[in-house]
């Protein structure tokens, strides 16, 4: 294993980016007790509306950027009014199967839409590397590891310190309560679904350049995202992130090993979860549940 | 004023308040009282719009309200303090008050609002960047109260105030509401089990039994009629 900093760096650009989606999960988690399965494959359907934006129609990136993450924030809390809400007081099961069916809606639209060709789409970093510590370091690595935690800061930021913020808090925290305080729930649960959506479309679109646009692109990540939520203990905004960043440097450092690669890499990567749930069986950030009988 | 007309709040095939009518007039404290499962919860979620009559009507001000959705009702100026001290728990204290205030804008005078609700009730101001849920009992029973006036409403719905808090407690959260009804010129709407304590603050009372109002009258006469205080308000 090779413990340099130019594998930790790259670890920390992809980890940024399953610290995004993992961040969308929790949000959502938290605040309703629902897993939303769709979470990766929303994001690869904005990041295709921002390719189309960038490639088909010809803008500068960073303005196809924002309206891909627009149209995620409009998207995330359309689906929450028209497809969660109505069964948002069913049981469990109910809920989960509505967000694996939005999954495949997903999917498929990308793939009607845009069809399963993989799709370079460049990335917006410039190709070099800066020289750090004796070693090489990519902008790109550099520029999505920066990005996607200006992102999740900016989410950080709107819940402690905005009204807004402070209304999803409550909504959280006590739904009945915060109906009683004059907030309106679906309002403030719409618009979680549409930050983690935009959050996941960030994630999404920094991705694209690495992992190459496809409809299946974020189904991988979607996995190590579930993972790096559950290692932040679920309810953990700032654990999710940090799980994220966990899962991404001990998968490039795994991957290194030569009699492991990158073929039994996720294998190695999930033997470490369960390492750490061994350990702390409620995740680096959760706190264990007492239920008195 | 607010005045309930005939409503009736089903639970399923449940008929949980059964035809009620209430009526509460400008500046009155009203008591609902009556036993446990009696229905007094269920008239007060209706009213808040957590529950949906299913026939009847509600009107507040010159309007109807029955049909709208628990945020409008508070924004029509009724707040609900919920049994059971539903604070926001991991939020603090002084967040708390803040989301009592939450549909109004103007700053300033929330914040003014905000220290007098910490001279009502000095021990909210000790704990203000406390979590809500590591209050005792009573000090969460003044929060939700003060919550609630947070958002300075015109009518009151109080729950169950005196659940599950020591007989010194209940005095001291009855003495300071008494104060803060005179001062806010305030209707409320109070449901109690502990009938003795809400009749020396109330100036009229119905009681509940199975959903149906079996007995109104003014305090007064209610605490002067040994026979009814014996059968129905159990002191």
């Amino acid at each position: 294993m090779h413990l340099d900093l130019q594998l930790i760096t790259s670890g920390l650009a992809i980890g940024s980016v399953y610290g995004s989606i993992a961040l969308g999960l929790v949000l959502i988690y938290r605040s309703t007790g629902i897993l939303n399965f769709a979470q990766g494959e929303m994001a690869t359907f904005s990041t295709y509306i921002g390719w189309s934006f960038v490639v088909s129609v010809g803008m500068p990136y960073w303005v196809g950027f924002l309206l891909a993450v627009l149209a995620a924030f409009l998207l995330g809390a359309v689906v929450e009014r028209v497809a969660i809400r109505p069964v948002q007081n069913q049981p469990h099961l109910t809920v989960v199967i509505v967000t694996l069916g939005l999954f495949l809606l997903f999917n498929a639209l990308s793939l009607k839409f845009w069809h399963s060709d993989v799709r370079p789409f460049r990335s917006p970093f410039p190709s070099g590397s800066v020289h750090v510590l004796g070693t090489y370091i990519s902008w790109v690595s550099i520029g999505i590891f920066g990005v996607s935690l200006i992102s999740m800061a900016f989410v950080g930021i709107v819940f402690r310190f905005t009204k807004v913020g402070l209304a999803m808090r409550a909504v959280t925290s006590n739904p009945m309560a915060s109906a009683l305080m004059g907030i309106s729930n679906g309002r403030i649960l719409s618009l979680g679904w549409g930050l983690s959506a935009a959050v996941g479309a960030i994630a999404g679109m920094l991705a694209a350049n690495r992992l190459l646009l496809d409809p299946n692109m974020m189904q991988g990540v979607l996995l190590y995202a579930f993972a790096a939520a559950v290692i932040g203990g679920m309810t953990s905004p700032v654990g999710a992130v940090i799980g994220g960043l966990v899962m991404g440097v001990t998968n490039a450092l795994v991957s290194s090993v030569s009699w492991i690669g990158s073929d039994l890499s996720l294998a190695a990567t999930f033997i470490v979860l369960v390492l750490i749930l061994l350990v702390r069986p409620q995740g680096l950030f959760g706190r264990q549940i007492e239920v008195r009988v | 004023m607010l005045e309930l007309r005939d409503i009736v709040v089903r639970y399923g095939p449940v008929v949980a308040v059964d035809r009620v009518s209430i009526r509460v007039e400008e500046q009155q404290v009203v008591a609902l009282l009556g036993a446990n499962g009696a229905g007094k919860t269920t008239v007060l979620k209706a009213i808040s719009g957590l529950l949906p009559c299913a026939s009847g009507d509600i009107a507040w001000g010159g309007g109807v309200i029955s049909k709208l959705p628990p945020h409008r009702i508070v924004r029509a100026g009724i707040c609900q303090v919920p049994e059971g001290r539903e604070v926001f728990a991991g939020l603090s204290v002084y967040d708390n008050l803040r989301l009592g205030a939450y549909l109004r804008r103007n700053r300033h005078a929330v914040r003014s609002d905000i220290d007098r609700m910490y001279e009502y009730f000095p021990v909210l101001a000790e704990r203000r960047d406390q979590a809500a849920g590591t209050l005792s009992g009573g000090e969460q029973q003044m929060l939700v109260i003060a919550r609630a006036l947070m958002s300075s409403p015109a009518m009151l719905l109080l729950d169950e105030p005196s659940l599950g808090l020591a007989p010194l407690v209940v005095q001291q959260v009855f003495s300071i509401l008494r104060r803060i009804c005179d001062d806010m010129r305030l209707s409320v709407l109070l449901v109690e089990q502990d009938a003795e304590t809400a009749l020396s603050i109330a100036s009229y009372a119905y009681v509940l039994e199975a959903g149906r109002v079996v007995v109104e009258g003014s305090s007064v006469a209610m605490q002067g009629d040994e026979s009814l205080r014996r059968s129905y308000l159990g002191y």
